[in-house]
């Protein structure tokens, strides 16, 4: 079961650097710098700081190993684990209610480990209190498509129903019909996504608008859900010979998209 | 992974079974990782990169992505993987009238 292991931990490392940025509070009200920050956030920056350090160790480490076994090791002894750190972070959340500082603790917890009852008291305290945050929208919920935890779809509700912000409310309802697609709720996700086709052409996000992002995630709900005829695939093999998925119709497929990584 | 699916294409070598991959791997990379692995089951090149046209039709974005598909063409099963892939194989053929191998590694 290696892979799922490393595919973790490459989920890990990935996050590092995206959470080394720090993020400016939403609606652009950063204080000014002649403000001391409180002692709240200064043991925030100290506990998350402590962190990344421990992850930078490791990282330095890691790409030194030679052998899986020793990389297994490392993982074992060095990998610093988000779970004591969370238990550290979350009074500073809850001795602050409602500032950008709790907003951050639990934006980091989640990002950390969006799973467990710490991640399920982040989720519901976002969902009261910062629906339509920006840095929760930027970070949080684009994240969320993957997820089966009832207390991040709260989030997602609370982030479509509230926001007025046209992008933020659009994405937020694309990433909602995604989870409710990955969580075999087609019926509910067709409505959600049909409406994000139709009302969100002018919203780009990376390469494509969200309408488009919608109306592909719609042709995975209509015609690669359980139950549906797969869709014709026309394509060549490595040889360039034609190829297509009804040449092997009679046969039990197992269709793989892969990669050698 | 590579392990499983070679034990799975082995184990249903004389079965009404296909092992399709989609393959996202610049071509050299594939033709190397086809000799070192032993790629044996047919597969699509999509055309170099995740961005390939099948890829895209079919909206994946993390791999690997599976679909078992039944004899008429049905999809069945989706990620599937390791022994929940043989499972839904021995299944779907024994909804054929086959018999599946016994030998299970």
């Amino acid at each position: 079961m290696r892979w799922i292991h490393l595919a973790a931990l490459g989920g890990l490392l990935l996050a590092s650097p995206l959470l080394a940025q720090s993020d400016p509070p939403s609606g652009g009200a950063s204080p000014p710098a002649s403000v001391a920050p409180s002692d709240g956030e200064q043991q925030f920056k100290q506990i998350t700081n402590e962190f990344d350090a421990a992850m930078k160790a490791f990282m330095a480490d890691y790409r030194k190993a030679t052998t899986d076994e020793e990389r297994q090791k490392l993982v074992d002894a060095k990998l610093p684990k988000p779970e004591s750190y969370i238990p550290r972070l979350m009074p500073l959340a809850q001795a602050h209610p409602n500032t950008p500082l709790a907003r951050d603790v639990y934006v980091w917890a989640i990002s950390h480990n969006a799973e467990g009852q710490t991640a399920n008291e982040a989720f519901k305290a976002l969902a009261e209190n910062f629906a339509t945050d920006q840095v929760v929208a930027k970070q949080v919920i684009p994240q969320l498509q993957w997820s089966q935890s009832p207390q991040a779809e709260t989030l997602l509700r609370a982030a479509v129903e509230k926001n007025t912000d046209h992008q933020q409310k659009g994405m937020a309802q694309l990433t909602l019909g995604t989870y409710l697609k990955n969580n075999n709720r087609g019926a509910e996700a067709e409505k959600l996504l049909d409406d994000v086709a139709a009302n969100y052409a002018d919203v780009k996000q990376g390469k494509q608008s969200l309408a488009e992002q919608a109306n592909n995630v719609l042709f995975e709900v209509r015609n690669l859900a359980i139950g549906k005829t797969a869709p014709e695939i026309t394509g060549e093999s490595i040889d360039g010979k034609p190829m297509k998925l009804s040449d092997f119709k009679g046969k039990v497929v197992v269709l793989d998209f892969f990669g050698d990584w | 992974m590579y392990p499983h699916e070679r034990s799975l294409v082995q184990r249903m070598e004389k079965q009404p079974f296909v092992l399709l991959g989609i393959n996202s791997d610049p071509k050299p990379k594939i033709l190397e990782a086809m000799k070192r692995e032993k790629i044996t089951w047919p597969f699509f090149w999509d055309g170099g990169n995740t961005g390939g046209p099948i890829a895209k039709a079919w909206n994946v974005h993390s791999w690997p992505t599976t679909y078992v598909i039944d004899a008429k063409g049905v999809i069945r099963y989706k990620n599937v993987r390791e022994e929940e892939m043989d499972k839904a194989v021995d299944t779907l053929l024994k909804e054929m009238g086959e018999q599946p191998s016994a030998k299970r590694d």
